[in-house]
């Protein structure tokens, strides 16, 4: 009955923290990884929405030239709002999205090339290949699939003049970047063929192009860096060091380094000078 | 001028023939799906095609090829979802679905869209493009698109001029319900993974509409044990 009235035993064991005190570090844990997940569906979600704009251009793009009553366009003077319908839209795309391009308007029967309004030729012969110019001097066995998809090579050089100015990286990395613009082909004979010719404008040009390329180089160096100290994209969110230079307080000019007096001091072990004499040793064996 | 007619006359007609074996062909492969299709929408005799299906220039009016279909109770019941202890009583995965011939000479990414949008729209489970010409990659992306309202197929005319299920070397093959797969898996110790797999490009899979992760058991004959089972999963 007594031990009733005494006190329960006190334990031996550490005491634990109250579950009230976990909470707070749990449900932060927890908001940290909401947070994290509602981060990555947001990039996943934008990356969508351009894929979708991508292929609304696709769309978009088969269908150019638009019809004009009273200026045939043709595909070395294209009419000015298709052709800037085309280098603005064309931005985004790799050049695997341009292929899927040529091969939409091959499939309407129309000329690969955006701003070309005739149709694609078509080879009346079966077989796979075609022979091209054939007893001259730049004679060629061409894929009968890559002959039909333009209506002459003047357009084939034209598309590919695009293709070769598009870039690999994923669309939403070249997305904000407005630097990145698509020329058209320089026509030869056209009036933007001499500007082209003229030098200061050329080296304008190239100074313009040189200074754009050290840009995005010294943007891509900073964004691996802020990647290796594993700050993420959002600029708000950067974590920030307060970083103080503290000088160290200088008591005593400085000295130069000095040997000790000890010349054994090299044959010291942890301060203990080893008895072994390696010499005798040998000469015993020897 | 007559030998010309003539040949225009006999390539409309075969045109038709060609169309019709591929109506007829969707039929049975709808009917085949579990669809309920009555047997005279299926055996559409040549004669009955053209009385209701050739324009007045004698070609096929492909304006008017174009079928709804629903899923018969079997195959609600067989596709039934899983229940759960919030919806004791899901819906199935199929519903009804709808057939199309295309009526344009380019199938591109717009085209493609369009359908999808109008299966979409309409609340179509499935929707089966037939075309007589090749799709576009861009157009393919549209139809994944679509995925989380219909599930869009396409379909070359001239694939389905016959109906290769009834070719004598191709097997008889059945599509498992859940539960059956459960079960499978169950009584050989199998995980998912240890099946024999088929593409989900793989005719037999397109015709019988497969999704990815469902079961297929191929009847095959055998000279020693009469019939023998195999399984497969659509990857």
């Amino acid at each position: 009955m007594s031990s009733q009235a005494n006190p329960p035993p006190k334990g031996i064991l550490k005491k634990t923290k109250s579950t009230t005190e976990t909470t707070p570090g749990e449900s932060d844990a927890a908001t940290r990884a909401r947070n994290l997940a509602i981060h990555h569906a947001k990039i996943i979600h934008d990356r969508r929405q351009i894929s979708d704009v991508i292929s609304d251009s696709v769309i978009a793009l088969s269908k150019l030239p638009s019809e004009s009553a009273e200026l045939p366009p043709s595909a070395a003077s294209p009419s000015d709002d298709d052709a800037v319908a085309f280098t603005s839209q064309i931005r985004l795309f790799q050049p695997s999205d341009y292929e899927d391009l040529i091969e939409e308007r091959n499939c309407l029967g129309k000329c690969g090339y955006v701003l070309c309004p005739k149709p694609r030729t078509k080879v009346n012969q079966t077989g796979e290949f075609k022979l091209v110019n054939f007893g001259r001097k730049d004679f060629a066995i061409v894929p009968k699939k890559e002959m039909e998809r333009w209506c002459s090579q003047t357009c084939a050089r034209r598309a590919m003049y695009i293709k070769v100015q598009l870039n690999e990286t994923a669309a939403w990395e070249r997305a904000g970047i407005e630097g990145i613009q698509i020329e058209l082909y320089q026509e030869p004979g056209s009036k933007t063929g001499k500007k082209a010719n003229d030098p200061a404008e050329d080296l304008a040009k190239d100074m313009r192009s040189l200074k754009l390329e050290a840009d995005r180089k010294a943007a891509s160096d900073a964004r691996e860096l802020a990647l290796e100290r594993g700050d993420t994209g959002d600029k708000t969110k950067m974590r920030r060091v307060a970083v103080k230079v503290k000088e160290k307080d200088v008591s005593e000019a400085p000295a130069e380094p000095s040997l000790d007096q000890n010349e054994d001091s090299h044959l010291l072990l942890e301060g203990y000078k080893p008895k072994f004499d390696a010499k005798a040793q040998k000469d015993r064996v020897g | 001028m007559a030998d010309q007619e003539d040949a225009n006359r006999e390539a409309n007609e075969r045109s038709i023939v060609r169309t019709w074996r591929a109506w007829r062909t969707v039929h049975e492969m709808a009917a085949d799906r579990g669809y309920e299709l009555t047997q005279e929408e299926v055996n559409l005799p040549l004669e009955r095609f053209r009385e209701r299906y050739i324009s007045n220039e004698g070609t096929v009016n492909r304006s008017l090829l174009k079928f709804s279909a629903r899923p018969s109770d079997d195959m609600m019941r067989k596709f039934q979802k899983p229940a759960t202890p919030n919806d004791p009583s899901p819906g199935s995965d199929c519903g009804t679905i709808w057939i199309e011939f295309l009526d344009e000479s380019t199938l591109g990414a717009e085209q493609m869209r369009k359908f999808g949008k109008f299966c979409a729209e309409h609340n179509y489970a499935a929707g089966v493009l037939v075309s007589n010409v090749a799709v576009s990659a861009s157009a393919k992306k549209e139809i994944a698109k679509f995925a989380q309202w219909t599930a869009i197929e396409w379909f070359l005319e001239d694939d389905l001029l016959i109906n290769i299920t009834h070719h004598d070397l191709v097997p008889r093959h059945v599509i498992l319900s859940r539960e059956e797969k459960a079960a499978l898996l169950k009584r050989y110790r199998l995980k998912e993974t240890q099946l024999p797999r088929i593409l989900v490009r793989d005719p037999v899979a397109k015709y019988l509409g497969m999704k990815r992760g469902q079961v297929v058991k191929i009847i095959r004959k055998s000279e020693t044990a009469g019939r023998y089972a195999s399984y497969r999963l659509c990857v």
